[in-house]
């Protein structure tokens, strides 16, 4: 049941555990912080996956920074690797509470930098890539960045983990995808420039002149990625986004009207349906616009953006009874389905495939 | 952070002011009649609600023509209140207020009237369905957040429909202003000329939720009167020149709903809801006017003395 070569605390978690009669769930029975940190850490390379044993991320972290790396680097040679990936999946599940992000992320970057001095894994890409889709979940694009973010200490995750693998697309093009989603919440066409993108931090020009270069330049890599088989559609998406916000609506409808016929990502076809209706929207094709909301609508009825535009619709056109039921539905949905509207997260998309992966790879 | 929103879009102009080619029927007439209007009229003298007042006390004018009224009768009808409640992060320290304060404006409803609760920071959420009174409300799903989508929160109630044997009151409480709302103002606005709710908001900080319009020059929060209600004339710019008012205002102001500056949620709601359901239901039939458009309406009192009516601005029919 335990881990025979798990050390000293290994042996007193076997102790314990056989005391208590073999259950896994030893919160009864008192114990130290760097006991429950090694008996977290050996449940996780049995395949179990509970943080419970701790309430405050504080605890966890410094725990791990200390006792946890102490255990994996008392492990024999052939299996500090598989501790080392154990301590990284613990980290990364911890990243999965809202609650406890800002305490965790600069554990992120510490297992990060461990990650780095070995040479690179399938566990260590897929590591990077759920750490990524993490900042997406939590909206805390910034950290991966070099400039921005706080402390400063935790920031650039992307480059250290691009510059592990370069070859891959979704790092190569979260950069540009990242820089977008830190502005995610304007919108709307004609909004000035300078509140699109932000301005760059020194410069002889405008602000105004240095944020449609930002927007230039964001374009640009775009159309970098919107090639890319993997990443494309979401590069396509973002762009016609872009291009609605700065009031393309041309450009931008091409874009939408290309994802929502190649993609198959619900998510990616939700956000183009209902930005193709705003786009309809600015231009006076009400009609249009009210069946790009019905459409995302249909694709998921308990997401509330679309829902709230398209009941706006029917109400003014006299369909208040559909309107209101549509509402009804919309507001029922508990727990809330996330709205793209409110959070795009394109990195998102392959995080349960790569958390599966990660703990089967631990898995003794 | 606040968010421009673009002008009101060439086709929502198409369908409020000249064609209306796809505006039904349905508002703002009455559910008993397809061509009947009713307007909800509240008649104050200082703070006290005026009583007794018949048809023959009213005048009524549907775009400047002056209307036969049919029937005046008193609001004594159930009411669906909507509790709209700002919790954005700005409200953070007020949070056990609010919910003990919501948990006593539900104590404050009729038997037969029903409480609907709706939440929003940067999303709206309804933290109660339409509920009978004396059901006690989950104020502790309560959660304070992140930004504010104020348009989004109102339209979670706005665009609810109305039983045909009932009243829709909506009372939003709110301290900001929108700057996350899919919702667009003008849209907001078109609803609110369609909608036979009445809205009020209150401000607890004793401003009126600005949102700035591309178009228009921003009222500075300095010059906001703190003073309960303001009307859209009581304000004016630096040089003296009438602005136009916040949005959320005229929202507010359309739907014969006040602003609430600066004072408490329960005294607020106590009041709004007295006024509400002392008010009168006045009738008419439509003469003289073009059947389809925005009508606007004016309601006076025809009688001796200083009277304050609050009554919707106007109706779209079509």
């Amino acid at each position: 049941m335990t881990n025979s070569r798990a050390g000293l605390g290994g042996v007193l978690l076997a102790v314990s555990i056989a005391m208590s009669g073999g259950r896994s769930d030893l919160r009864a029975t008192p114990q130290t912080d760097a006991e429950k940190t090694i008996r977290l850490l050996e449940s996780y390379g049995r395949g179990e996956t509970r943080l419970a044993v701790f309430d405050n991320p504080e605890t966890l972290v410094s725990n791990l920074r200390s006792v946890g790396a102490t255990w994996v680097d008392a492990g024999p040679e052939p299996d500090r690797i598989r501790r080392r990936n154990v301590l990284a999946l613990v980290a990364l599940d911890a990243a999965a509470n809202d609650v406890w992000w800002d305490d965790v992320k600069p554990l992120l970057e510490w297992v990060c930098a461990r990650l780095r001095r070995d040479a690179p894994t399938p566990f260590e890409r897929d590591w990077m890539l759920a750490s990524i889709a993490f900042t997406g979940v939590h909206g805390d694009e910034r950290f991966l960045l070099a400039s921005g973010c706080r402390p400063p200490a935790v920031c650039n995750h992307l480059q250290h983990a691009t510059s592990r693998f370069p070859d891959e697309p979704r790092l190569r093009f979260a950069d540009v995808f990242a820089r977008r989603e830190v502005n995610a919440l304007h919108r709307r066409p004609g909004f000035p420039p300078e509140l699109l993108v932000p301005a760059l931090p020194a410069s002889n020009h405008s602000r105004h002149d240095d944020a449609m270069a930002r927007i230039n330049e964001t374009l640009l890599l775009l159309d970098r990625a919107a090639t890319d088989p993997v990443v494309g559609p979401d590069a396509r998406l973002r762009r016609g986004v872009l291009r609605y916000e700065i009031k393309d609506l041309d450009g931008s409808r091409r874009d939408l009207g290309d994802v929502i016929g190649t993609s198959t990502d619900s998510s990616i076809k939700y956000l183009a349906h209902l930005v193709l209706g705003l786009g309809l929207d600015a231009d006076g094709r009400i009609e249009d616009a009210a069946r790009e909301y019905a459409a995302a609508v249909a694709l998921n009825p308990a997401i509330k953006s679309g829902a709230t535009q398209l009941a706006a619709h029917y109400f003014l056109t006299g369909r208040g009874d559909e309107a209101s039921r549509i509402l009804d539905v919309a507001f029922a949905a508990d727990p809330p389905a996330p709205d793209p509207w409110r959070r795009h997260c394109g990195s998102c998309s392959g995080l349960e495939g790569w958390l599966a992966d990660l703990r089967a790879m631990v898995r003794q | 952070m606040t968010v421009r929103h673009p002008p009101v879009s060439p086709g929502w102009i198409a369908v409020l002011c000249a064609g209306l080619t796809l505006v039904a029927p349905q508002v703002p007439t009455f559910h008993s009649s397809t061509s009947m209007v009713s307007i909800d009229v509240s008649v104050w003298t200082g703070n006290v609600p005026v009583a007794g007042l018949t048809s023959a006390d009213f005048t009524v004018t549907d775009n400047g023509v002056t209307q036969q009224i049919e029937s005046v009768s008193l609001a004594s009808v159930p009411v669906d209140v909507s509790l709209v409640v700002d919790l954005s992060s700005s409200t953070a320290g007020q949070l056990n207020q609010y919910r003990s304060d919501v948990a006593a404006i539900a104590n404050l409803l009729r038997p037969s009237d029903r409480l609907r609760i709706v939440a929003f920071d940067a999303e709206a959420t309804e933290i109660a369905a339409l509920q009978p009174a004396g059901a006690r409300p989950p104020v502790e799903r309560f959660e304070t957040g992140g930004s504010s989508s104020v348009y989004d929160g109102i339209a979670a109630a706005l665009l609810r429909r109305t039983d045909l044997d009932r009243r829709h009151l909506i009372v939003a409480f709110s301290d900001g202003g929108d700057n996350t709302s899919i919702l667009t103002g003008d849209l907001l606005l078109a609803a609110a000329k369609h909608t036979e709710a009445v809205l009020h908001l209150v401000s607890p900080d004793g401003r009126v939720p600005v949102i700035e319009e591309p178009d228009a020059t921003p009222l500075p929060r300095a010059l906001m009167p703190r003073s309960s209600p303001m009307s859209a004339t009581d304000m004016a710019g630096a040089s003296g020149k009438p602005v136009a008012a916040p949005l959320l205002q005229q929202v507010v102001e359309t739907t014969g709903g006040s602003l609430h500056l600066g004072s408490a949620m329960v005294s607020d709601f106590k009041k709004i809801f007295a006024d509400f359901t002392s008010s009168y239901v006045l009738h008419f039939q439509p003469a003289g006017v073009a059947p389809t458009g925005w009508h606007e309406l004016t309601v006076t009192v025809a009688r001796k003395g200083k009277f304050t009516v609050h009554a919707r601005r106007g109706y779209s029919a079509g």
